[in-house]
């Protein structure tokens, strides 16, 4: 069926994506519950995860990349306003395996990982609509 | 964000539609070395998200008339611009023509550059508002269409034949009583009075919802946004720094339009916060502690001195609620607004003046 033709699924295996999906989706639950967003929120965000996948490869779109975008989108949608520093703060931290405070709140790291969330941001509206 | 179907612009598949013919031959061989957007490059020296160049959607990707119940907006080129309408903070606002049915709409460019923060949030909620809202009173949203980048996006909207402020101007004498309640309870029971059009059938709607927001939702960090309302609209407890308010600062608004309607030109014309403020108590009288319990609680009240209190207003619990409101023996005395007036021919309500802007108003005036 379509649901097992996906670009991820045609240029590795099903199986993998399946595999990187539900990591994704993982991530994306530990990201959204850290900064305080609501269930039906999470879901919204989720859910474009996996519609987003069904058009994009996860090789050229790294899934922590997009789900921190789903859920960077889902607090402004849910009206449940989080700041793209914040966002980009947790993320970067769950990504690393840190603790929050060992990451700067200014500084290059933060300024990259806002302007690649926006990035995918964009992608992702576009690939939604 | 999903609406009403056809494909979308051939722009982004168009090169991969070329390049592949569906049914014969292989697939096409993934390009091998890519490189991802990905968060984990951040901490990586050299690449940089405004050096990422972007990757054309997969080759395995169905093309999107595979999917039927999957449509995207349609284009802004599917309409045909006539002439714009009228620009604002907000955006701009143009007529236009659909190409297909030939329905005549008022197309809204949502403002998009100079976001810092990605999609903005406030045309989310315009968007939100607008669907969900479907009230007679408040303008029918037909779709949302999008134009070659991201930055355009338009909303599109039952095209309205007058705004209230321009109509104001130009008719030669106020209306009516009995217009005035038609408009009034029309008003009351929308109750959002930011930007006001009228139909030549002398319906209201509202149009603006740009700062729209549904009452009850959690506030964030910061609360509420201070700055909303055009300044002759504002309520006073706004003007004080109040943090949280309600639909009472919509009723404030509906009252000053009520005024402007009576006047035929704005209540309280200020230039700043100061002097509006100065003028709503010179009006209403300084607040006391009947009229206004809440008010010496508010940030700013220390700040300003009102005058001395004048023997009339500001008795009644103030401002009532919309539902008060449409209770008021205002509505249900002569004239009713469904009567009309005998000076001139009975309309059920208001006629407004015919399009040709400058020709004769209001015909049948003595």
């Amino acid at each position: 069926s379509t649901l097992s033709c996906t670009p991820t699924a045609q240029e590795r295996s099903l199986h993998e994506e399946m595999y990187d999906r539900s990591r994704g989706i993982e991530f994306l639950f530990r990201l959204g519950t850290t900064i305080g967003l609501h269930s039906p929120g999470l879901f919204t965000a989720a859910t474009w995860f996996h519609r987003f996948f069904m058009r994009y490869s996860m090789l050229d779109y790294h899934r922590q990349t997009i789900a921190a975008a789903c859920i960077f989108l889902a607090t402004k949608t849910e009206e449940c306003g989080r700041k793209l520093r914040d966002v980009a703060r947790v993320c970067q931290s769950k990504a690393k395996g840190v603790d929050v405070r060992d990451i700067p709140e200014n500084g290059p790291e933060i300024e990259e990982v806002s302007s690649q969330i926006l990035a995918a941001e964009e992608v992702l509206l576009e690939a939604l609509c | 964000m999903t609406s009403v179907a056809e494909p979308s612009t051939p722009r982004k598949r168009s090169k991969w539609d070329q390049e592949r013919d569906p049914e014969l031959g292989s697939p096409p061989q993934p390009p091998v070395k890519r490189r991802q957007l990905s968060i984990h490059h951040a901490d990586l020296s050299p690449p940089n998200a405004s050096h990422w160049k972007r990757p054309a959607p997969s080759v395995f990707v169905p093309p999107r008339t595979h999917h039927p119940p999957l449509t995207s907006s349609r284009s802004v080129y599917s309409y045909e611009k006539l002439n714009s309408i009228e620009e604002g903070s907000y955006g701009v606002v143009f007529r236009a023509r659909d190409k297909q049915t030939g329905d005549i709409v008022a197309l809204k460019k949502l403002k998009l550059d100079e976001e810092k923060y990605g999609f903005p949030i406030t045309a989310l909620r315009e968007i939100n508002a607008l669907i969900v809202c479907g009230h007679e009173n408040v303008v029918g949203i037909r779709e949302i269409v999008v134009g070659e980048t991201l930055t355009q996006v338009f909303i599109v909207m039952d095209f309205i034949e007058h705004d209230l402020k321009s109509l104001l101007t130009l008719m030669p004498s106020p209306f009516l009583q009995s217009e005035i309640k038609t408009l009034m309870l029309q008003l009351l029971s929308a109750c959002f009075p930011f930007n006001l059009l009228m139909n030549n059938r002398g319906t209201i709607k509202v149009a603006d919802f740009g700062l729209a927001r549904r009452y009850g939702d959690p506030i964030g960090v910061g609360g509420m946004t201070q700055l909303v309302v055009t300044l002759w609209y504002r309520a006073p407890e706004i003007l004080l720094g109040a943090k949280t308010y309600s639909t009472a600062v919509d009723m404030w608004s509906v009252g000053c339009i009520f005024a402007e309607l009576l006047l035929k030109e704005p209540l309280f014309q200020a230039k700043t916060e100061i002097e509006l403020i100065s003028m709503i108590f010179k009006l209403l009288g300084p607040p006391t502690n009947e009229s206004w319990p809440e008010y010496s609680s508010l940030p700013l009240s220390k700040t300003i001195t009102p005058p001395s209190p004048q023997p009339h207003q500001f008795r009644q619990k103030f401002p009532i609620s919309a539902e008060e409101a449409l209770q008021h023996p205002y509505f249900s005395s002569f004239p009713s607004a469904a009567a009309g007036e005998r000076r001139r021919k009975p309309f059920n309500s208001p006629t407004a003046p015919a399009r040709v802007a400058g020709d004769k108003l209001l015909t049948d005036v003595e």
